[in-house]
């Protein structure tokens, strides 16, 4: 009973801190217009979703089974995959591939109602996170985009946290809250102020200290 | 009638199986000169490439068997002759197809279309293996290369006529001789058609197909 309160507040925490995160980007998108924030805003729409789905998953306990293997938790993971794919693919800006994620889970979701492919369901998630975790870095990295960066992080550590529900529920959450905070540091900006180096103002000071010497020395 | 029926087999089929793979090769020798000649890879010759790729796999396999003793080595089966079912022979024939598809999406600039078919055929194949061969994706498989097959048909002579291609309107006329061949079936008619499609498919690979004077390839 203690556990579920503790499950129960930890999935309201998460709730909470995607809501601050939507705020935040609805603001940022106001400013600069760009979708990439609409996208994720919609993402956390299907997180939000699927987190007062576990809740009431828990408290009911009622599995819901379409065909041999389809299960609404199934379902949702699908749709959270895709809306990854769909992120990923609209920050590289590739529009031959914009139709490949919605394709793919119509095609898992017809065989998970005739076959047992729960397997390939995790292996999918599994290689996708992991991927768009490196690819992610990677572009955040050539792009100087703490929020690319951190989303890399969110969507890597939101995976771990679906691995766990199946076993230990809670460890599931409190990655989810942890995955949030990331996401929170890197949409507020403070990666680019902490962690990447600003080479104008690196060139500034260095002239500076060229000039103080040169000073020095008259 | 019977050996009559035997010769225009013979001839029919002899023909595509000799020169199915000659018509690939022109194909991929034109697309390798124009690369090192121009630095840049010419997707239309690409796909019609891949098509005839596609078309020598599914034709040159099953009519050896029908003219040679090997038929009492290999079974027809493993090789197949009909869309009914899931064979080297009805994938090939929904390659062609999804070809087909991905150069009209290329020829009208439909981005977001280039690579859907692929998926799309890649999809159906997966899932067939990775449900054990659940039969529905025989029946599947044959729907989508019969209708996609009539869409491809009509949208080959579409852009054909509106953008003036070459490329699209020889495609048309060698899809259609393909398509009467099959629904003609196994006689006289079929194997004349057999015969007319290798006849087609070595003039569109030897640029001979010219009725407009300037070619729309890019």
């Amino acid at each position: 009973m203690a556990l579920d309160i503790v499950f129960l507040m930890a999935e309201l925490i998460f709730l909470a801190f995607s809501a601050y995160i939507q705020f935040i980007l609805y603001k940022k998108w106001l400013d600069d217009n760009n979708r990439i924030d609409i996208y994720i805003i919609i993402y956390f729409i299907v997180l939000q979703i699927n987190s007062i789905y576990l809740i009431i998953q828990k408290a009911t306990e009622i599995t819901l089974v379409v065909g041999e293997a389809l299960t609404l938790t199934r379902l949702f993971v699908l749709f959270i995959v895709t809306t990854q794919l769909q992120i990923f693919l609209y920050v590289v800006g590739d529009e031959r591939f914009y139709t490949l994620p919605h394709i793919f889970s119509i095609f898992l979701v017809i065989n998970l109602i005739i076959a047992d492919i729960g397997i390939y369901i995790f292996l999918y998630t599994f290689i996708l996170d992991i991927f768009l975790l490196l690819l992610l870095i990677l572009l955040g990295h050539r792009n100087q985009s703490g929020m690319i960066i951190t989303l890399g992080f969110f969507i890597f550590l939101y995976g771990v946290s679906s691995s766990f529900t199946a076993t230990v529920i809670l460890f599931g959450s409190l990655f989810k809250i942890f995955a949030a905070i990331i996401f929170t540091i890197g949409i507020l900006g403070y990666v680019e102020k902490y962690f990447f180096v600003d080479e104008e103002h690196e060139k500034a000071v260095k002239s500076t200290w060229i000039s103080k010497l040169v000073d020095e020395k008259k | 009638m019977t050996d009559f029926r035997f010769i225009t087999q013979s001839i029919g089929n002899w023909t595509t199986i000799i020169i199915a793979p000659i018509m690939t090769a022109i194909v991929a020798i034109r697309l390798w000169n124009e690369y090192k000649s121009t630095n840049q890879l010419n997707y239309v010759r690409l796909i019609i490439f891949f098509i005839f790729l596609a078309f020598s796999w599914a034709i040159i396999p099953t009519n050896i068997i029908e003219v040679t003793v090997l038929s009492e080595i290999i079974p027809e089966e493993a090789i197949g002759n009909t869309l009914d079912t899931i064979t080297p022979y009805s994938v090939a024939i929904g390659l062609m197809v999804t070809f087909a598809l991905t150069m009209i999406a290329y020829a009208n600039q439909w981005k977001y279309l280039y690579l859907t078919p692929l998926f799309v055929y890649f999809c159906i194949v997966f899932s067939y293996i990775a449900t054990s061969f659940h039969p529905l994706y025989h029946s599947f498989n044959q729907f989508y290369i019969l209708i996609m097959a009539v869409f491809g048909l009509l949208f080959f002579y579409i852009t054909g006529f509106r953008l003036k291609d070459n490329g699209s309107l020889g495609l048309g006329i060698f899809f259609t001789i393909a398509f009467a061949s099959v629904i003609a079936g196994e006689n006289v008619v079929g194997d004349i058609l057999t015969f007319l499609i290798a006849i087609m498919g070595m003039i569109i690979a030897l640029g001979y197909f010219q009725p407009y004077k300037q070619e729309v390839e890019e």
